[in-house]
């Protein structure tokens, strides 16, 4: 016998049926990707990123600000530095109207108070509407499945290009079921 | 149909006390427990909750496992857990396993039930002037 306490919530279920694959070029600007992050701090390499979203068109010069302050935000709730050399600054943001973001790197790694206490060399960086959580968790479904894969992260930080970044993605894109 | 003992009992957050034997957790062998717990963050399963999730099950020995469908999240691996998909609303079922399991499943079923994570790490104090 099974039997469920407590109320129904009042908006639909999320259901996993229906749900599909989202791939990194749904969403990772090409244009706004960082082969060389020039930062040495946390809040340079988040206002390097949304820059790079700004030039790309991605974001208004207008919300800028707005946005890279709404993810500093976020990273003193608890920092995104998850270990591993990965980190996945993002915000919900009413300046954006789909799903947008970037990937940078650094060789040098930049200091993001990780968990592991060790410095950032992948970032990837994510802005979502704020009225869509389920795509907001698709995005991050998507990230952490490549970040899990060392073979991935190894090869994301070997690229030097943009290009040669781009075409990583592409590959790991043909692995999503749609 | 296979009459399979019912292991589950469904409670919502932490409606129910978690006691071994206690209406709505389930026992199994070998300090196990299994709950099954409705997401109520209206964001989801997110990174926040997954970071304090993972947090607070790295305090534990016990393994703990939450289910989302045909998706199995390691409770110590943020990662792992952002992988489960779980939006508002969502049925996740909390596997824990180990010595200290009983307080294990109270402890992350709270988190896992909660409309607002714990913050993982504590606020930066502002410096005092002067």
């Amino acid at each position: 016998m099974s039997s469920t306490v407590g109320t129904a919530p009042s908006r639909p279920v999320d259901s996993l049926e229906g749900r599909r694959g989202m791939r990194m070029s749904d969403f990772v600007v090409r244009e706004a990707v960082l082969p060389s992050l020039r930062a040495a701090s946390k809040e340079e390499a988040i206002r390097e990123m949304v820059a790079s979203l700004r030039a790309s068109g991605h974001i208004k010069a207008s919300e800028e600000e707005s946005i890279v302050k709404a993810i500093l935000k976020r990273e003193q709730l608890a920092t995104t530095g998850i270990g591993r050399g990965v980190a996945i600054p993002h915000t919900k943001h009413e300046g954006v109207d789909r799903l947008v973001g970037t990937i940078a790197l650094s060789e040098a790694g930049v200091p993001f108070d990780s968990l592991d206490n060790q410095p950032v060399h992948i970032f990837v960086l994510l802005i979502s509407p704020q009225d869509r959580p389920m795509e907001h968790l698709r995005a991050l479904d998507n990230v952490a499945t490549h970040l899990r894969d060392d073979l991935f992260c190894r090869f994301l930080r070997q690229a030097r290009t943009r290009e040669a970044i781009w075409e990583l993605l592409q590959e790991v894109d043909q692995t999503v079921r749609r | 149909m296979n009459a399979e003992p019912n292991l589950t009992v469904r409670t919502t957050g932490l409606s129910q006390p978690a006691l071994p034997g206690a209406p709505g957790t389930s026992t199994m062998p070998s300090d196990s427990y299994r709950r099954t717990i409705v997401i109520r963050n209206p964001q989801g399963f997110h990174m926040r909750p997954a970071a304090a999730l993972a947090a607070a099950a790295r305090r534990f020995q016990s393994q703990a496992t939450v289910i989302h469908g045909d998706r199995r999240g390691n409770a110590r691996d943020i990662l792992s857990l952002l992988m489960l998909l779980a939006g508002f609303g969502s049925e996740v079922t909390l596997e824990v396993r180990g010595p200290d399991a009983a307080e294990a499943v109270e402890v992350l079923a709270a988190i896992l039930g909660a409309e607002e994570p714990p913050d993982p790490v504590p606020p930066t104090p502002v410096p005092k002037k002067g």
